[in-house]
């Protein structure tokens, strides 16, 4: 390394500042753009894949692919449901959640294929059926994840029986 | 080598023959998906069983997170400059034995409002509230000698310590005529 300072260039590139408050300025759809890049980035990692074929199958520029990569594409739902059909995963997903149950006070709502279960509460001590056996909802539990439950749930009876139960 | 002004008078950053600065090179990698992808693969087992076990699930999460983070810092640099604070409650002594009153100390950014506060940005200090940036990264293990790419930096603080001290910068005046005479 050269150990001398032989020249000094005063009021260098402000290139990063402009992205840093054009980045402030777009961060709620930036956020979500990038978790889509870092779900193609993992994606085309583990597929061992590469931007090329990305770009062969979603018929686009490599300089799409760049921009897609990178977090900075505003992507539309078009673009989002051809790049789901390429990768053949769900990149995003949308919660079918009725708000008006929140709004009535309900303690907790959850709904299967726009099915809504009724509120479970502890203090009734209510339980709902999976597969003809009564199992407690473990409503306090903590992350519990519903959808190993809903796995197991025959839809229809529990809609129909949920008069019942709750 | 070339020192180039990043923010008028108080923030300054090296560079070498036709490299961008170090401040951009360390902007660029730290905000920049595709090099975090790379950079958690590589250093996966640091990530979940190192220094910071326990507070990310996984890769993803740490990109995640990390960009955000990098965000926030670079964000916190522009409002420092830009309202005129004084950059010494920013960066901090490298080595927490030195005085900080000692010539060019060593110095660094961390984002410790974080959780995972592994972001780094080192530089020197020239003068009260003055700084030259040698570079930045990601510090998952606890001693910057204990990766390549810390310990790379830690290398890069010294060799441009030397530069300074073979070019009689040694505080702000011999800074700012320094860049006048040229």
């Amino acid at each position: 390394m050269e150990k001398k300072l032989n020249y000094t260039i005063v009021n260098s590139s402000n290139k990063w500042k402009k992205q840093v408050l054009d980045y402030e300025e777009n961060k709620n759809w930036r956020i979500l753009s990038e978790k889509i890049s870092i779900a193609i980035l993992r994606y085309l990692r583990y597929e061992k894949k590469n931007k090329a074929w990305l770009a062969d199958k979603l018929g686009k520029s490599p300089q799409y692919i760049s921009r897609l990569t990178s977090g900075k594409e505003n992507l539309s739902l078009k673009s989002i449901a051809l790049l789901q059909d390429a990768l053949e995963e769900e990149i995003i997903s949308i919660k079918n959640i009725d708000f008006s149950r929140k709004h009535q006070g309900s303690s907790f709502y959850i709904l299967i294929e726009n099915h809504c279960i009724k509120d479970i509460s502890i203090e009734n001590n209510n339980f709902i059926q999976l597969n003809n056996v009564m199992t407690p909802y473990p409503y306090k539990q903590e992350k519990y994840d519903y959808r190993n439950v809903i796995d197991d749930i025959e839809y229809t009876e529990l809609i129909e029986s949920s008069n019942e139960y709750y | 080598m070339k020192i180039s002004c990043i923010f008028a008078d108080v923030l300054y950053s090296f560079y070498v023959k036709n490299r961008k600065t170090e401040w951009d090179i360390a902007y660029k990698n730290l905000t920049n998906l595709e090099f975090l992808e790379s950079f958690f693969e590589e250093h996966e087992k640091d990530l979940i069983n190192g220094y910071y076990k326990g507070r990310v699930q996984d890769v993803t999460e740490a990109i995640s997170l990390t960009r955000k983070m990098a965000h926030n810092f670079f964000h916190k640099v522009i409002k420092y400059c830009k309202q005129g604070d004084n950059l010494d409650t920013l960066f901090k002594n490298l080595n927490r034995y030195e005085s900080a009153l000692a010539m060019l100390t060593l110095s660094k950014i961390q984002n410790v409002e974080n959780k995972c506060d592994w972001l780094r940005i080192y530089g020197i200090r020239v003068d009260n509230g003055i700084y030259t940036v040698t570079g930045g990264t990601i510090k998952l293990t606890l001693e910057m000698k204990d990766r390549p790419h810390t310990k790379n930096e830690l290398k890069k603080l010294g060799d441009y310590k030397d530069c300074l001290n073979d070019s009689c910068i040694f505080d702000k005046t011999d800074l700012y005529n320094f860049v006048e005479n040229i």
